[in-house]
């Protein structure tokens, strides 16, 4: 004979206003057998590392992927009028770089950095001296301001695009 | 070593606190992958599908190995046939009214577009997607957070509640997606305890999901997008 009670044990059956015995918890949830227990906290330990690898894996690539670390520049000069300096891109010194101008946080223009500099390739940061940035201020700035020059690098294809500041931000006040 | 506890008038086994611990541990573990996937790996490697592989094969694989540890069939989980037209008769009628409500504001916004799936591919050629979709997520949120979160709280409104609260807050930021998916995880694991049937609570969620995707434009839905890729473009 069937025990009525492991029939009303299944989880269809245990519904609150459907005749019968009510279940609080579902059939299977029973105590686990001490075996079953330490599977599952080894389990649970084991995918805590596995997801901490693939995290911290990933956080590692990225980061060497996103923040090229071999440029090398500077902020010469800044005033009213233009902001000046250069940069190399020393896993690809034979190309210019592109640069962007923030002016008090605020994005003001673009360019690449190919104007001469004899300097820069005297001093063997790249093999040609085109590797010099001028941005010219339109219309001239009055009062004081900081300026921060970042070089470009693309990603992931061109999809992705991070910013690395030149040199120091240069504060300057112009007449 | 201690022994099961018992409920003294109905004899039925009560898990012991570190088995509801263990439960509310997997819970957190399967949430964790969830959002490594949404927030982590779509912020670090962008939009390219294979990032997603390690986070997804480990839940799973998890989840599998889970059941075994707990000696869970896939019948038990809700891979079944038996209880299907049980299951499906408890979500008609929600279904029916949510579809309404659905169609009837697609309507009066002159959006009504049943053909219309992620931004202008038919629905209809799409229709393993749709239907795979729906029970897979709706495997991991009642055949594993719904059972695990009886373990923890037991069946009732606490229990449906944390998978409603779970499942809606996976679909953090999108602001419609957050409340549409609460108000569904309520409603499917609701009708989970009752009727364990995944079959039936995910091809609702497929069917949900369309009526949605044909009744709201995608940009109001932000296309869909969730967790960290909800900022993109």
């Amino acid at each position: 004979m069937r025990d009525a009670v492991a029939l009303e044990e299944t989880d269809t059956e245990t519904d609150g206003r459907a005749p019968g015995l009510r279940v609080p918890f579902p059939a299977h949830a029973a105590a686990l057998s001490h075996a079953a227990r330490r599977r599952l906290t080894t389990l649970l330990f084991a995918k805590l590392a596995l997801d901490l690898i693939f995290v911290a894996a990933l956080a590692v690539y990225t980061h060497a992927v996103a923040f090229h670390p071999l440029f090398s520049g500077a902020l010469d000069h800044a005033d009213g009028t233009s902001v000046r300096g250069w940069v190399v891109d020393r896993a690809r010194p034979d190309e210019a770089v592109e640069v962007q101008l923030y002016v008090d946080g605020k994005f003001v223009s673009d360019a690449l950095a190919d104007q001469p500099r004899p300097d820069v390739s005297a001093k063997g940061f790249a093999p040609d001296e085109r590797h010099g940035f001028v941005f010219m201020l339109d219309p001239p700035l009055g009062g004081e301001h900081e300026a921060r020059v970042y070089a470009v690098h693309a990603s992931r294809a061109g999809a992705r695009r991070t910013l690395q500041q030149i040199g120091s931000p240069f504060r300057f006040t112009a007449r | 070593m201690k022994q099961a506890s018992f409920n003294p008038q109905s004899e039925i086994r009560i898990p012991q606190s570190e088995d509801r611990t263990l439960a509310a541990w997997e819970i957190a573990s399967v949430v964790a992958s969830v959002l490594i996937g949404e927030w982590v790996v779509f912020a670090l490697a962008g939009d390219g599908a294979t990032g997603l592989l390690f986070p997804v094969a480990t839940v799973f694989v998890f989840m599998f190995l889970s059941h075994r540890a707990r000696g869970e069939s896939a019948r038990d989980v809700g891979w079944r046939l038996d209880n299907f037209g049980r299951a499906a008769r408890l979500l008609a009628l929600p279904m029916l009214a949510i579809f309404a409500v659905f169609v009837g504001v697609g309507w009066y916004t002159s959006n009504l577009d049943f053909l219309r799936w992620k931004g202008g591919a038919s629905i209809f050629g799409t229709p393993a997607l749709g239907l795979l979709w729906g029970p897979l997520q709706q495997y991991a949120l009642q055949g594993f957070i719904n059972r695990r979160a009886q373990v923890v709280w037991g069946r009732g409104w606490a229990s449906v509640l944390l998978v409603a609260l779970i499942f809606a807050a996976l679909h953090l930021p999108n602001p419609w997606l957050t409340v549409v998916t609460f108000a569904g995880g309520l409603l499917w694991a609701y009708v989970y305890q009752r009727a364990p049937n995944l079959l039936a609570v995910g091809i609702s969620h497929s069917l949900m999901t369309w009526a949605l995707v044909s009744s709201i434009p995608p940009s109001a839905l932000h296309n869909l997008r969730v967790g960290f890729k909800y900022f993109g473009q």
